[in-house]
């Protein structure tokens, strides 16, 4: 099988890889495939340059962007990222169909089985009636491309998410909540042995800051959090931003 | 790769030649990133966009030798400041550049 073909037939597995091409210097058009389990086929003609685009493939897979480097072109594909939302509620209708118009892979997970049906949520990918630990075991474990959402007002619920989330290095951990429910759960968190520090990784209250006033604008602010945090934005409105409204200045920065 | 990859199985499934032009770089404003693709076979078909529509011609024109003529892989640039300003390049004030070559399924 060609690279190419290799590289073709992960991406429609929907899978992780890196492509390396040379697109300049004497080995040029030469290709490396990088997989996610650090194998690799074909060469880019010389062995130095095989370690380097190794190297800058493994560098760039999880981070997922493509870029030159040298004269190396790293390709990068990788699945949609997966939100993982804790608590069957109205919330998490609106936040699975705004998921799937932006690109992502939603899913809800609730014990309470009567709430969590694939009925009340047509456009989560999977519907999952269990405790946190048993729904990651069903839906894979929370990774790097995984972002997680708890909606619940059920500390037993919030509490078992977050354990699992903040042993995990998923790329955001957000929770519902009042300030009071915070300073609870900070608390209750402490006694379960998480450090301040740790806890910081949870953002709370989750989204940005549109003023919502109903459950589908509240489920926008969410979304539009997830999408500034996973393109490393803060997420103000282009007109005041510094660049003058640049729309395309995440290519520059990429 | 996923934005054109239906197209281009179903090219290769029907016996065509196909090119891929794959956004490398991007300096100021571009609209498109690193990674997005266009793919053009040797019947004149198109898939995807490397630009709001603005040099995609000229990506076709160096497919098309790649395809026709055995051309080699080849690394384009367009920018505004290019020559061609006039007919080719973007107009958002930006440079991409573009690998192109042959598709070997």
């Amino acid at each position: 099988m060609s690279i190419h073909e290799q590289f073709a037939q992960i991406a429609r597995e929907d899978g992780r890889a890196a492509l390396v091409t040379v697109v300049q210097g004497p080995h040029k058009g030469e290709k490396l495939l990088v997989r996610i389990d650090g194998t690799s086929d074909g060469t880019l003609g010389d062995p130095e340059l095989d370690a380097q685009g190794k190297a800058d493939a493994e560098d760039l897979m999880w981070a997922e962007r493509s870029e030159v480097r040298g004269d190396l072109f790293i390709d990068v594909i990788n699945p949609d990222p997966r939100i993982v939302i804790f608590g069957a509620v109205e919330y998490a209708q609106h936040l699975s169909a705004l998921a799937r118009v932006c690109g992502w892979r939603p899913y809800v997970v609730d014990p309470r089985a009567r709430f969590a049906t694939p009925e009340r949520f047509p456009d989560a990918l999977g519907v999952v009636a269990a405790w946190p630990e048993e729904a990651f075991e069903q839906l894979g474990a929370p990774d790097k491309g995984t972002y997680i959402v708890i909606l619940t007002h059920d500390p037993k619920l919030d509490d078992a998410t977050l354990l699992i989330a903040l042993r995990s290095d998923v790329a955001y951990i957000g929770a519902m909540g009042s300030k009071r429910a915070q300073k609870d759960r900070r608390e209750r968190l402490l006694a379960a042995g998480v450090p301040e520090e740790d806890q910081g990784r949870i953002s709370a209250p989750v989204g940005l800051d549109l003023g919502a006033t109903n459950a589908r604008e509240t489920a926008l602010s969410i979304m539009a959090e997830l999408a500034a945090v996973r393109h490393g934005r803060a997420g103000g409105r282009l007109s005041q931003s510094k660049g003058g409204g640049r729309i395309h200045a995440a290519a520059e920065a990429k | 790769m996923k934005d054109v990859i239906e197209d281009v199985d179903r090219w290769v499934g029907e016996g065509a030649q196909v090119a891929i032009a794959t956004i490398t770089g991007t300096r100021r404003s571009a609209p498109r990133p690193p990674g997005a693709k266009m793919a053009i076979n040797d019947r004149g078909d198109v898939s995807g966009m490397v630009s709001g529509g603005c040099v995609e011609g000229a990506v076709i024109e160096v497919a098309d030798t790649i395809l026709n003529n055995g051309g080699e892989p080849q690394l384009l640039t367009f920018g505004i400041a290019d020559e061609e300003a006039w007919d080719v390049g973007l107009p958002c004030g930006g440079e991409i550049d573009v690998w192109v070559e042959r598709f070997e399924p």
